[in-house]
């Protein structure tokens, strides 16, 4: 069947983006870097009218509604999200990603029930040693019992059935739980499996999008969607950085990647160095699918001084009285510390990135350890990575555990985009120890445009935009011990000023580029896919090949 | 004018002596401003001999008190707006007017048991000694643990002093910690002069020819006084051919001997187990190292004159007028790098030496060195009470005084009460 275009849909022009999203319960596109670049690329084609609609399973509903609070308002108003239309199915609180309830008030038993000091008083009546009186009251009281005996013998039958029902759901409730641990999971992939159908019957009926943009390569199943696609390519990290992650987790990562590429998306990558050895190697995707699009440095404005600490305090505030705690660590010292916090006058490193293997965030945890407890300097660590507290992974969290660190090492995590730029303003210095990325750090140009040095670890990514006496001034060998870190740290953070020149004059330089030309790049990438699923005849030869890793690497 | 100043721990020694110099202090500046203010000193219940508190003045009286919790109502009735659930309110009790009757509260070392957040119910001063916890965890107990009740206490120390119109700290590095730590705000700290610094006396001098064998090591007996590390060092240092022996004094240094484990105890510390095991098993230290515990005056004056140098081996605290007291008796002093202990031998003009606490060879190298310079009569000892001493504590106290008063009327939640109504 011949579908009739709107006008706008001639070859070239793309009029509407569909955004596929797949992420977990609980998981969140809020400060992720991913997250970032996909607002700031949005945010730019809605600019040029062009519509952009995410496409999120239902359980993303409130996280999507945060995430695009952080959009500009002029984009919000193009851009729309699609869940599937239907109820939240039943078996979904079974699965045990719902929402956690709200554990019930217990109602207060009236005292008139309580039948136990009634019970006592009335036998002391009765004791040989009682008074007289006692006695006397004792003789007034028969009677009264033996006439009320059978209301009594009703309400302590009520009383003791009370009792077994209350025991028996007890026992209800704890079976429930012991099967929810044991099958909720297969219940939840039976839903999730369900839910991307869906989801994906719902986009392949859309006719009005253009061109399908997958933020993550391992998001398998916009293999499914039927238009043509484009898919970031971040990087693989596991073939730089396997240690610290499961095996089979790995494995199904790789998987996932390979179903993808299989449907012969158009990829892009932010580094060379990723395009050729991960792309190409691990993968085989061929050279014809791959682009390479450099970030623009993203800048944030400059909050006002007196309002930012205003801002930063309220945001504190509110958050850390409202945020639900899990552990006693937060409810009692965490928490109630961070709520009255004033950040603004305070010396701290800051470093804005989640908590994986190999962002070294812990080694540079143990350097601030020893700045604080060995040279006695008055610094911070401040995370936006999630801290687990619960089962203690990573393992800076235990780190900080053990060692009494938590009023030094603070977790700010999904912070919106204001808050971040205020965490950006204050610190004395922002650090990014990763091992590896994929691209340049988006935080060198969002610390530095705010007005604070960024130190950032020696990686392909940072080595392949910088010079060598940049590299020389500005990085640090990652696998340097925590007791040179500390080092490392103390002489960047007396060398704060003339630091902040020399990236300031970079940061100028690298703001030629702007995020205007990169979407304007992104934009010619989507026309391409669509012009080419729309005009048969162009379309592309050379497929994805399966490449095993060491044929890849050879 | 009336000002309650707070012991709300059974404190004693140089707590106990600061907050008596504190309130002998604020009485004189109050008399060069010619105000009429009393000062009560609020101590735990049942702590105190009657003798331990000397001061002697018709405007200070002693109260005892407690601290119990406060409830939303009584914080409604008593009309302060102020109430944030983060950690239960408390405030001190007397049995009658509950120090309602003061205008100002300065409460020294806010640690409060129950563990509670001091109930904004009069503005209040912390003086804030030191944030030990931040740098030596372990003197908590060697297993670090958030839900021991001395954290708790900590978190609501550290909001109490964040709620304080002024923090009192007398070195700038405490200072620092209160802003970075506690997160007061920084014009609210202000660096007081060591007020509490007693010149002792010189005593009878060394006889000419006196052995000066020993060092003395000057200590108490928790963790971050630095044992382990140190029993290490002297360990080396013996090896190195150390030739002094070594005289621990302080109180409680006695309960770190093998000797005092070897009988069956009601109270062991397993801290003090660790230090007296670890002593045991070096048979050097065992028999160089001589435990004097705690000594009079006297005989502190006679075994500081009489060593060869005074060793100050601690992690991190507020600094020691050890460093004062060696060099009035002409004795120098090898102590550990710490910022408040360089702020005090600065201040004083004290040319000591430092060594890296937790670093075994330098301390033990530092040791030998010493014990060489020493015994050739290299170094000098001298120190030099800095210029306008007395103006600056006499300055720093009037101060006080007069931001109270100023906040005393801007403030619309209480009013300075009149002393003929009080």
């Amino acid at each position: 069947m011949n579908l009739v275009r709107p006008p706008s849909r001639s070859l070239g022009i793309v009029a509407h983006i569909g955004i596929w999203i797949e992420l977990p319960p609980g998981a969140t596109l809020l400060g992720e870097g991913i997250g970032q670049l996909v607002r700031l690329i949005v945010e730019n084609a809605c600019g040029r009218d062009i519509k952009c609609t995410f496409f999120a399973p239902f359980w993303l509903h409130n996280t999507m509604d945060r995430y695009l609070e952080d959009f500009e308002p002029t984009a919000r108003k193009l851009v729309r999200v699609q869940y599937t239309r239907r109820l939240v199915p039943l078996l979904w609180r079974f699965s045990g990603h719902a929402t956690a309830r709200r554990p019930r008030k217990r109602k207060l038993r009236p005292t008139w029930l309580n039948w136990r000091p009634i019970a006592r008083r009335m036998a002391q009546l009765f004791v040989p040693q009682a008074p007289p009186t006692a006695m006397l009251t004792a003789l007034v009281a028969l009677p009264a019992i033996l006439i009320f005996s059978p209301l009594i013998a009703a309400s302590l039958g009520f009383v003791w059935l009370r009792r077994r029902l209350a025991r028996l759901f007890s026992k209800g409730r704890l079976l429930l739980r012991h099967v929810r641990n044991r099958y909720g999971r297969i219940a939840y992939e039976l839903i999730r499996e369900d839910e991307y159908e869906r989801l994906v019957r719902t986009a392949n009926r859309r006719t009005d999008i253009d061109c399908w943009f997958v933020p993550n390569p391992g998001w398998s199943t916009a293999a499914k969607l039927r238009g043509p696609k484009v898919c970031l390519f971040p990087d693989f990290v596991f073939a730089e950085h396997w240690t610290g992650f499961a095996a089979q987790d790995i494995a199904n990562v790789r998987e996932r990647f390979r179903a993808l590429a299989q449907s012969n998306p158009y990829y892009v990558c932010f580094s060379h160095y990723v395009m050729e050895a991960h792309a190409r190697r691990c993968f085989g995707i061929p050279q014809s699918r791959l682009s390479l699009i450099h970030h623009a440095p993203i800048l944030y404005e400059a909050p006002v001084d007196s309002d930012a600490r205003k801002a930063l305090l309220r945001y504190l505030a509110e958050r850390f009285t409202q945020e639900k705690a899990f552990t006693a660590i937060e409810q009692n010292h965490i928490y109630p510390y961070l709520r009255s916090l004033d950040l603004s006058n305070l010396r701290y490193i800051f470093v804005s990135t989640q908590l994986r293997p190999y962002k070294n965030v812990f080694r540079l945890a143990q350097a601030v350890e020893r700045l604080i407890r060995y040279h006695h300097v008055d610094i911070k660590l401040v995370l936006t990575g999630t801290l687990d507290f619960v089962s203690l992974e990573p393992e800076l969290a235990k780190f900080i555990q053990t060692n009494a660190l938590w009023f030094d090492i603070l977790s700010i995590p999904r912070v919106p985009k204001h808050v971040h730029a205020l965490l950006y303003r204050f610190a004395a210095i922002t650090v990014h120890p990763s091992f590896f990325e994929g691209g340049f750090p988006f935080v060198f140009g969002e610390s530095v445009g705010l007005g604070t040095p960024c130190l950032l670890a020696r990686n392909a990514a940072t080595s392949e935009v910088l010079s060598t006496s940049e590299l020389r001034s500005f990085t640090f060998d990652p696998y340097l011990s925590p007791r040179q870190l500390a080092i490392v740290l103390m002489q960047s953070m007396e060398r704060r000023e003339s630091m902040l020149v020399e990236q300031t004059a970079m940061l100028k330089r690298m703001s030629v580029r702007t995020w205007q030309e990169v979407t304007s790049e992104y934009l010619s990438l989507f026309a391409t896919a669509a012009t080419e699923a729309r005009n048969p005849r162009s379309r592309y030869v050379e497929r994805y090949r399966v490449v095993t890793p060491n044929k890849g690497a050879a | 004018m009336r000002i309650g100043v707070f012991l709300p721990q059974p404190w004693r020694g140089g707590m106990l002596r600061a907050v008596q110099a504190f309130c002998c202090e604020l009485l004189r500046a109050a008399d060069r401003l010619g105000w009429d203010v009393d000062v009560v000193l609020s101590v735990c219940s049942n702590t105190y001999l009657r003798d331990e508190i000397t001061l002697d003045d018709p405007r200070l009286s002693v109260r005892e008190t407690e601290w119990i919790p406060v409830t939303e109502s009584e914080m409604a009735l008593l009309g302060i707006n102020k109430w944030q659930p983060q950690m239960p309110y408390i405030r001190p009790t007397d049995g009658g007017r509950d120090f309602m009757d003061c205008s100002l509260w300065v409460i020294f070392g806010a640690y409060f048991t129950p563990a509670g957040l001091l109930a904004p119910l009069r503005p209040y001063y912390v003086y804030a000694p030191d944030f030990i916890q931040r740098y030596v965890p372990q003197i908590y107990g060697n297993k670090i643990d958030a839900n021991d009740v001395s954290w708790n206490i900590t978190t609501a120390l550290l909001l109490t002093i964040r709620g304080a119109e002024k923090v009192l700290v007398t070195t700038p590095k405490t200072g620092e910690d209160a802003v970075g730590y506690a997160g007061a705000a920084p014009d609210k700290v202000v660096l007081m002069p060591l007020w509490s610094i007693e010149l002792i006396a010189t005593g009878t001098p060394v006889p000419q020819g006196a052995s000066r064998s020993y060092a003395l090591w000057v200590s108490n007996s928790t963790p971050h006084k630095n044992h382990l590390c140190a029993i290490a060092a002297l360990e080396r240092y013996y090896e190195m051919g150390g030739d002094l022996d070594t005289v621990l004094i302080g109180p409680d240094t006695t309960k770190l001997s093998p000797l005092w484990h070897r009988r069956p105890r009601d109270i062991k510390h397993p801290y003090w187990t660790r230090v007296a095991d670890r002593i045991a098993e070096t048979r050097s230290v065992r028999q160089r190292l001589k435990f004097l515990d705690e000594v009079s005056d006297e005989k502190y004056v006679s075994l500081v004159s009489g060593a060869r140098f005074v060793w100050h081996n601690v992690l991190y605290d507020n600094g020691s007028f050890v460093a004062l007291e060696a060099a009035r008796l002409g004795t120098p002093l090898l102590s550990s790098d710490y910022p408040q202990m360089r702020y005090i031998c600065d201040l004083f003009s004290i040319p000591a030496r430092f060594f890296p606490p937790v670093e075994i060879e330098e301390t033990a190298k530092a040791l030998r060195q010493m014990e060489r310079d020493t015994g050739e009569g290299r170094l000098s000892v001298s120190y030099r009470m800095p210029d306008h001493w007395q103006q600056w504590i006499e300055q720093s106290f009037g101060e006080l005084l007069l931001s109270h008063a100023s906040c005393a009327r801007t403030s619309d939640n209480w009013q300075v009460p009149d002393n003929n109504n009080t």
